[in-house]
């Protein structure tokens, strides 16, 4: 049996252990999630959440199984999330917000930028060698790039926070956020990069000396992927 | 051969896997040669996999207790 199935026995068999793991592991994600159709309103959001919860606890024989048990969560919120923010009269027009963003001029490479002949105009120093675990799990980096995340174009932020911090697929995002395939990826790569210069002057390693990299490595930083 | 922002711009596809097998090519080759795109595209998938390991941020308490209550309301018996 699956840690799912597991998880989804001892809720129905009513687990109240195994139901407040299950929250304290998901209610942040959820709010994150339920933030990106509420505006940014992180009570409007936080309400949207704990009416999703109860709705889950309603709904948990009526589960098929269909969609795993993450997603199925994650739905209910978006669901619920559209609902309000139409009621509010607030909903966030993604395709517009994604056509403006495409529309203002990319900034290639953000810092350090590229030169005339198509190289970088600057040194790329590499970074603090920890673990992206160990680099979120200092409260510095971690608020540091939380910030970021804020500050990112709305269309981006859904984009990067479905796609990379809650780890939806690609056509399910489209789905939700109302986007072509090519515009999401576009979104995406934008709103990545402007992380990656976000973090770059605090995750900086001038000690690590360069050239020190084998040449072939090349190899397995392309192969490396990150998932999809 | 691939300069810079030719990585920077196939930079989504290589990271979602979508790059064909002659642009892989083109992409190890210039890599091979350049130190600062092996420092960019670590640094890229650093930032996705740190978005992707973002800790847990826990329901207040009383919001879990609340949750807990209604949890307990549904159990049979």
């Amino acid at each position: 049996m699956t840690d799912e199935a597991t998880m989804l026995a001892r809720l129905r068999a009513g687990d109240e252990a195994a139901f407040t793991t299950l929250v304290r592991a998901e209610h942040g994600r959820l709010v994150r999630l339920a933030r990106i159709f509420c505006r940014g309103s992180r009570a409007t959001a936080e309400e949207v959440v704990q009416d999703s919860w109860l709705a889950v606890i309603t709904g948990l024989d009526r589960y098929t199984g269909e969609a795993r048990l993450g997603a199925w969560i994650a739905g209910i919120v978006v669901n619920k999330a559209r609902t309000r923010a139409a009621r509010d009269g607030r909903m966030v027009p993604f395709p517009d917000l994604a056509r403006e963003e495409l529309a203002a001029p990319a900034q290639p490479g953000d810092p350090p930028g590229f030169a005339e002949d198509g190289h970088w105009a600057g040194r790329v120093d590499p970074w603090h060698a920890a673990t992206p675990e160990r680099l979120v799990a200092d409260r510095e980096v971690l608020r540091h790039l939380l910030a970021a995340i804020e500050t990112l174009p709305p269309a981006q932020r859904a984009v990067v926070t479905l796609r990379d911090i809650e780890q939806h697929d690609g056509p399910e995002v489209c789905r939700m956020l109302g986007l072509t395939d090519g515009n999401m990826r576009v979104l995406l790569h934008r709103g990545r990069s402007k992380l990656r210069a976000a973090l770059d002057p605090m995750l900086r390693a001038p000690h690590l000396r360069r050239g020190k990299t084998p040449a072939g490595d090349a190899g397995a930083v392309a192969e490396g992927a990150t998932g999809s | 051969m691939w300069n810079c922002r030719q990585v920077e711009e196939r930079a989504g596809d290589l990271l979602d896997r979508r790059l064909r097998m002659g642009e892989r090519f083109g992409l190890w080759a210039h890599l091979a040669v350049c130190p600062d795109c092996r420092a960019w595209l670590r640094q890229m998938r650093a930032t996705v996999a740190m978005l992707r390991a973002l800790p847990p941020e826990p329901p207040a308490p009383e919001t879990e207790a609340r949750l807990r209550e209604a949890f307990r309301a549904r159990r049979p018996g």
